[in-house]
């Protein structure tokens, strides 16, 4: 299966080009246009159960769709906001995706939904968080850019600017400062990383978007 | 014919071969340079190719420039008094010399175009050189990654122009105050302090200026530490150096500053009472690194004689400039009633003296205007 990622990094969209038997499954909304050549099949995301949890906790859609072609086709996928798109190889590992990143995958990935907590929660993280395992590509998106970040020892963001991260990262949520300076410094809470491992930002975040817009409206 | 650039701004000038080691003053930035024998029009051909997805961005900014550093490896020509060259950290040339008796000025400025040829917006008179990243430019990324050294911290603007996000690295115990929300995300060993700087005054003129009454104060406590800030829309971000000169903010603006700027509201009299939301103005002053954003991309213009924008258009200029916020002239002979009808889309700015505006490529109000019309109608 080719697939490449086009027009980075603000409008961003991933060109497949599927072989007979091959497969891509992608989030309900991504397909934006596909040769007549390719069949879509919906399904529950992950089984019935996990479907209706992820529609409700997880701010994912119920249903994936999935793509295959008997005569083989082109077919591109998309994001709903403006911005960058990551392609993950992954070989048996798992990664946390948070809520809304995921737009698709290729059939050897396996999407599971893993319980945050909730102090993610509070953190309005969500209380799911995406998990997805086993073999094959996923790509997943971010509204601004994407950046990677190796954590050694312990590092801060802002909530609204983690996209993903591997499960061998820690996770707490604390206050930006004091409790004067979390609660007027337009942080808020924060959510204190821990390595080793990886993790994927976003460089815009929808908190921030929606401020500036505010703002800016009188 | 010399083609020099001036090693402080980037203005570029043709002069005839006979001001061959003289020395002239720069029209763009007033700083005095030195008229090197060999053109150093040359180097800029050296410069790495750009990515072709290059040529999409702002153009000004993708224009590879000649560097302080490529005129500085002319051989200086003979001068009557030494000047000093920029060097490639940011120690500041504050020192302006008085021009020696005799020293003809550059009247042979044959470029007329007004937009600063510089890789960097913010090549201003003993700021620092920002050296466009060449690694990554010839690695293929759509934008150039800006980088820079200066007393208070380093800094790194990367993801230009649309989703832009500054990387600043400061030694312990330095602080850097930055408005509400901008931080993405920083190392633990940054203390975060809200807080109202500056006394009533001039916390209430931030308010005025468009900006919240809160400034965040972040401390290198525990060792060096690093922040990241972004913007909430999508834009570029820009860098100035201020040299104990001032720089007016348009709303919304600002993002952060070093120590030992101040930033404050001030009050523009009628000038910015008639503008209506379109110019209320922030100064920051003093000397030290101010970081300002902007909606769309960021086009630094170096004005000499007189240039207009349009008030929702203007992200920052500095001081040295006159301005004055008037009626598009085109309308002023229709009269008020016209410019009446054009919502205020008529007002614009209009610049005198000689100075830098930094521009935006996208306004705000039309923005929001042309979100508006898909919105829900229950507005009153």
């Amino acid at each position: 299966m080719q697939a490449e990622i086009h027009d980075r990094p603000s409008f961003a969209n991933i060109r497949v080009h599927l072989e007979p038997g091959e497969e891509i499954v992608a989030e309900a909304d991504a397909m934006a246009s596909m040769s007549s050549s390719i069949e879509m099949k919906t399904q529950w995301s992950g089984g019935f159960v996990n479907g209706i949890l992820k529609r409700l906790f997880g701010g994912e859609s119920m249903f994936v769709n999935r793509f295959s072609t008997p005569s083989g086709g082109d077919i591109v996928l998309t994001q709903a906001f403006p911005g960058d798109i990551q392609c993950l190889e992954l070989n048996g590992n798992t990664m946390f995706l948070q809520p809304g990143a995921f737009i698709a995958c290729e059939s050897g990935v396996k999407l599971g939904l893993g319980w945050a907590g909730l102090r993610m929660f509070i953190a309005r993280e969500g209380l799911f968080r995406l998990k997805v395992s086993g073999k094959g590509r996923i790509w997943f998106g971010a509204y601004g850019g994407i950046f990677q970040r190796e954590i050694d020892s312990e590092y801060i963001v802002d909530t609204g600017h983690l996209v993903a991260y591997e499960p061998t990262i820690g996770i707490r949520v604390a206050m930006a400062g004091g409790l004067f300076s979390s609660f007027f410094s337009g942080e808020g809470l924060v959510t204190r990383v821990s390595g080793p491992g990886r993790i994927y930002m976003q460089s815009r975040s929808f908190d921030g978007l929606a401020a500036w817009t505010n703002s800016h409206l009188y | 014919m010399i083609s020099i650039a001036c090693p402080h701004c980037q203005k570029r000038y043709r002069l005839d071969d006979k001001f061959a080691g003289k020395k002239a003053k720069c029209k763009g930035c007033g700083q005095v340079m030195s008229i090197k024998a060999s053109p150093t029009a040359d180097s800029t051909a050296t410069l790495p190719s750009q990515d072709p997805l290059a040529a999409n961005g702002p153009p000004a900014q993708n224009q590879p420039h000649t560097t302080p550093d490529d005129a500085a490896a002319v051989p200086p020509a003979e001068t009557a008094a030494p000047i000093t060259e920029t060097t490639s950290t940011a120690t500041p040339v504050s020192a302006v010399e008085p021009l020696a008796a005799g020293v003809p000025p550059a009247q042979g400025a044959a470029t007329d175009n007004n937009f600063a040829s510089v890789g960097s917006p913010g090549g201003q008179p003993g700021g620092a050189p920002h050296q466009p990243n060449r690694e990554q430019a010839s690695r293929g990324e759509a934008s150039q990654i800006l980088r820079g050294t200066t007393n208070h911290l380093q800094y790194e603007i990367s993801q230009r122009p649309d989703f832009s996000i500054v990387k600043v690295e400061i030694p312990q115990g330095r602080k850097l105050y930055a408005e509400p929300s901008a931080m993405v995300s920083m190392t633990p060993s940054m203390h975060l302090e809200a807080g109202f700087k500056g006394g009533i005054g001039k916390t209430f003129g931030r308010l005025l200026g468009g900006e919240s009454l809160i400034i965040n104060t972040f401390t290198a406590q525990d060792g060096p530490g690093e922040v990241m800030f972004a913007g909430g829309a999508a834009g570029d971000v820009a860098y100035h150096r201020l040299e104990g000169n001032s720089l007016y903010l348009q709303r919304g603006a600002y993002m952060f500053n070093s120590e030992g700027v101040e930033v404050s509201g001030k009050w523009q009299g009628a000038k910015g009472f008639f503008s209506g939301e379109g110019l209320v103005l922030l100064k920051a002053s003093g000397t030290g690194d101010i970081f300002f954003n902007s909606y769309g991309a960021i086009v630094p213009i170096d004005v000499t004689d007189g240039f207009i924008v349009d008030t929702g258009y203007v992200v920052a200029f500095e001081e040295s400039l006159q301005y004055r916020v008037t009626v598009l002239p085109g309308l002023r002979t229709a009269g008020k009633i016209k410019s009446f009808f054009f919502g205020g889309e008529g007002l614009v700015c209009q610049f005198a003296g000689t100075g830098r505006v930094w521009v935006q490529t996208r306004q705000v109000k039309s923005f929001l205007s042309w979100a508006h019309n898909y919105r829900p109608a229950k507005s009153n």
